[in-house]
Formats: C-alpha cells, sequence, structure tokens
C-alpha cells in the first residue's frame, strides 16, 4: 500500500526533530544519598524503607499508582478511590511478614514425599479426601478474598499489597497440595458443602471486616485444623503437607491480630462494629459447623480415632476447645479482650477460666 | 555427626547438648533453606528442675544458654513436658533418624491437653507453628548426638 506524500512528510519533520530536554522527572530533593544496607536476613523492606522512604503517612489522597516517595503527576489517570486512612488496612508487622513469606515458600511438587503415600483401609482414604476436597474448597476463598481487596489498597501501603499478595500464593499453593492428595492415593475428591459461611467471608464489605471475620477466625480455626491434620496424617507425605500449611497459616492469622491490634488502639470508635462481625460470623459457624458441613467433621473423627469415630469424636471436641481458646487469646493480644463475656451462647462453653 | 571422627556425646538436659544441636544447625545448609526464623524459645523439664532458653535469628542459632522458670516464662513461648516425655522424644528421634509419625512437635503439642508449647501471649504462641518445619528440623539433628540420660 502506498504512503501518501501527507503522511510521509509528517513522519520525516517528527524523526529528524530532537525532543527538548526534560528533566522534570529528576526528584533530588527526596532520594538523593539513600543508600539501604542487606542485614542478616538480606535487602528486606526493613532495610530499605529508610528515611522518607520510611513514613508511612496516616492519610494518603495517592489515588494512582505512584509508589511511596515518588513525586506525584498531576497528568497521572486516577484508579477508583482507595482506602485513604492507614489504620484501616494497616498492622506493625507487616514488612516482618512479607519477608518471612518469601523465604519459606515451598513446593507442593517436590517438597512433599509423596512416595511414603501406601494404599490406605477404604474408610482412612476416603475420610482423608474428604477432608482434603473440603480444604481446596476453602482455599479458593481464601485467595479469591484477599484478591479482591489489592485494588482498594492505597500504593502508599504498599506493605499491605506486598503481604496480602503473599498470601494468596500462599493460598494457591494449599489449593494444589490439597487437590493433589485427593488424587495421590485413589480416593479423590469428594463432596463440596453449601458454603454459607465461605460466602461470609467473601462478602465482607469492609477491610477491617474481611481481615477480622478471615485472618482471625475462618483461618484461625483452619490453623488448628491443619495441626490436627498433622496429628492425624498416616504417612510422612501428609504430615509434611499440613505442616508446612500450618506455617503459613500462621502468617495469615499473624497479620489479622497485628491488624485488629492497630484498628482497636488507632480507631477505638470502632468496637462495637467489631464484635458485631464476630457475632454474625460465629452464628454461621454454628449453622454449619467449623468444616462446613457435619460429614466432614465425622470423616476428621474417623481419622482422629483411627477408625474408632467415638475416640475420634472425643478428639475433635478437644481440639474445638483449642480453636476456641487459641481464637479468644488472639482477641485478647488485639485488644478485643470484652469478646470473652460476647462470644456466641455455642461456643462459649468451650473456653477456660481467663489466665491471671 | 562428628566432630574431629568422635560422635559428639552429651547428656540431656544441659546447656553442652542444646550447644551441641546449635552447632549442628548453623553449618546445615537445609536448615538455612527452610529460611529466616526469628523467636526466642524457653524448654522447661520441670520434674528436673532444668529451664533453656534458645534465640533464633534469621537463619541461626544465635544463642543457647541455661536459664531461670522466670525468664523462661518470657520467652515468645516454651516447650514444657516432664524429663520421661523429653527422653521419649529424644529417643524417637535417635532411633528414627527423625521423629516419627507419634513424636512431631506438632503432634506432641495435640496430645497434650495443655499444650508442649506454652505462652502467656497467644500471638508469641503462634510462633511455635509459624517455624514449626524449623523447630521440628533443631530437633531432628539431635539425632546426630550420643543423647545420654541421667538416672
Ligand atoms: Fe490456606
Ligand atoms: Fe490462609
Amino acid at each position: 500500500m502506498a504512503i501518501s506524500p501527507e503522511v510521509l512528510e509528517q513522519l520525516r519533520t517528527e524523526t529528524s526533530e530532537v525532543a527538548p530536554l526534560d528533566l522534570s522527572w529528576l526528584n533530588l530533593d527526596n532520594a538523593w544519598g539513600i543508600r539501604a544496607k542487606p542485614g542478616k536476613r538480606g535487602l528486606t523492606l526493613d532495610e530499605v524503607e529508610i528515611g522518607p522512604y520510611g513514613d508511612v503517612p496516616q492519610r494518603s489522597d495517592n489515588a494512582t499508582f505512584r509508589p511511596r516517595g515518588a513525586v506525584a503527576r498531576p497528568e497521572a489517570l486516577r484508579v477508583k478511590l482507595p482506602y485513604q486512612e492507614r489504620a484501616d488496612v494497616y498492622a506493625d508487622n507487616l514488612r516482618l511478614l512479607y519477608e518471612e513469606a518469601v523465604q519459606r515458600q515451598w513446593s507442593s511438587a517436590t517438597d512433599v514425599p509423596w512416595e511414603t503415600i501406601e494404599p490406605l483401609p477404604d474408610n482412612m482414604e476416603l475420610a482423608m479426601c474428604q477432608l482434603c476436597t473440603f480444604l481446596t474448597e476453602v482455599e479458593f476463598i481464601a485467595g479469591d478474598t484477599p484478591g479482591q481487596w489489592m485494588p482498594k489498597i492505597n500504593s502508599d501501603y504498599h506493605e499491605v499489597k506486598l503481604f496480602l499478595l503473599s498470601q494468596i500464593m500462599d493460598e494457591a499453593r494449599h489449593l494444589d497440595v490439597f487437590r493433589k492428595r485427593a488424587l495421590a492415593n485413589g480416593g479423590g475428591l469428594l463432596s463440596a458443602t453449601a458454603e454459607n459461611g465461605l460466602r461470609r467471608i467473601i462478602e465482607a464489605q469492609d477491610f477491617t471486616e474481611m481481615s477480622a471475620v478471615l485472618h482471625i477466625l475462618g483461618e484461625g480455626f483452619v490453623q488448628t485444623l491443619f495441626r490436627m491434620g498433622e496429628y492425624i496424617a498416616q504417612n510422612e507425605a501428609e504430615k509434611k503437607i499440613y505442616r508446612l500449611a500450618a506455617q503459613d497459616e500462621s502468617r495469615h492469622v499473624a497479620f489479622g491480630v497485628m491488624h485488629l491490634k492497630h484498628i482497636v488502639e488507632e480507631q477505638p470508635g470502632r468496637r462495637e462494629e467489631l464484635h458485631w462481625y464476630y457475632d454474625q460470623a460465629e452464628s454461621i459457624l454454628r449453622t454449619e459447623g467449623v468444616t462446613g458441613a457435619q460429614y466432614t467433621t465425622q470423616a476428621i473423627a474417623l481419622l482422629a480415632g483411627r477408625g474408632d469415630i467415638d475416640k475420634g469424636v472425643e478428639v475433635v471436641q478437644a481440639i474445638l476447645r483449642k480453636q476456641v481458646n487459641e481464637y479468644m487469646h488472639r482477641l485478647e493480644v488485639a485488644g478485643l479482650g470484652d469478646r470473652r463475656d460476647r462470644m456466641s451462647p455455642w461456643l462459649k462453653p468451650y473456653l477456660d477460666p481467663p489466665a491471671n | 555427626m562428628t566432630q574431629g571422627g568422635v560422635k559428639t556425646r552429651a547428656s540431656f538436659p544441659s546447656t553442652e547438648w542444646f550447644e551441641a544441636v546449635r552447632s549442628l544447625v548453623n553449618s546445615d545448609e537445609q536448615y538455612r533453606r527452610i529460611g529466616t526464623c526469628d523467636a526466642v524459645v524457653g524448654v522447661k523439664v520441670p520434674d528436673r528442675q532444668k529451664y533453656y532458653l534458645l534465640t533464633f535469628e534469621a537463619f541461626e542459632c544465635s544463642e543457647v544458654k541455661e536459664s531461670t522458670e522466670q525468664e523462661v516464662d518470657n520467652a515468645d513461648f516454651w516447650l514444657e513436658a516432664p524429663f520421661e516425655k523429653w527422653k521419649e522424644l529424644i529417643t524417637n528421634v535417635k532411633d528414627n533418624g527423625k521423629a516419627d509419625l507419634h513424636h512431631t512437635l506438632n503432634t506432641i503439642d495435640l496430645e497434650d491437653p495443655q499444650g508442649f508449647a506454652r505462652s502467656r501471649d497467644g500471638y508469641k504462641r503462634d510462633l511455635f507453628y509459624r517455624f514449626n518445619q524449623s523447630f521440628q528440623y533443631f530437633f531432628d539433628l539431635s539425632s546426630k548426638i550420643e543423647t545420654t540420660f541421667p538416672n
């Protein structure tokens, strides 16, 4: 196709013209002379967030992807307004948890000794596969939920984004490892659940509501369930799967506890609101049970009792007691100790008397 | 593990025993690969009145020392069991090269109604789970020590 003489002339003039030197990108006021040095753990966020870069503003009007410390361009396009208050999303352990997460990643393909899985009695294999089916289902929510909050996190609070991204990677691995276990020894995927409780988590309307319900209540209970999985594991592969997953889960719980603490300290007026979230979430747990369905709890009891379901039910009750007490202890650390009196009547009987 | 061709021998519980494991851990590339581990962990053997503090920092166990019960109470968390239970755990590790299915730290923790890992702070107690693979590796390495148990 021939080029018109006008276009040809335009191209000639454009390429022959040298654009005037634009030095408006230079940000000498802020940046010059900052030299972050690696520490014992390498060059971590704690080492790099120094000088003005380490100042996390209490409030931010940044509605673009401008990184904290960079100069804003007035012509920058805006995104949907993210959270503007640090307290709304922040926690004091974010940098540490992100680096820890990156350091402690593992591979479900190569870090699990799959060769140690041997044929199990049918009832035990089916029970483990029902537990793994439930856990795979749970991991979808655990990944989707932080994912949908990503665009609402202000770029000035990038530590929150980084942590949530690390959580999403963790949840991806959990999703795949439980699926792999279900398919590794003949049992396969069994029954999904009604998902009412899971729906409650993904439908949270506020970041703190999401974190309170997902990170502290949901993942706190799941962390105990993973420890329980390690306890009832029938081979080295399952031991390792549950132990490594419990490690990851503990980071998610740790963020939740420190975020809640941050909120209780920085926005004390929100206590009633927080209790309301827990009132709702605890009551849904009652309807669905901690494992989403009675049949999954019964499968766990079968595994815990090594085939003796009555004995297993006792173990499951003991685990529920641990779950409830650990939930309460975490809330106490966060400054919501009055939850002890307000806890749902179905969970309260499991509470030990308060430590002095 | 041999040091100068001689197997490391130490009695449990003693600072020498924890020092021996510490030195094994700090020269173990596999331990580093598990990832950073930061926690101050107490050890209680109450019926022997023995208390220790183990400091884990970045990729190493930076310090072990004998301590008082009060100091251990202020650790991030502590592992508490009677002497016989500790003996069972360490012997099991020795016999199998690592803890078998019934003697992992987590399993012992769940079997004890009070918990094997205890803390006055629910957040700090979670460090036991956050770094569990590192702590398990630490105790599994004790299989390379000739442990003796005083009566
Ligand atoms: Fe998960
Ligand atoms: Fe999680």
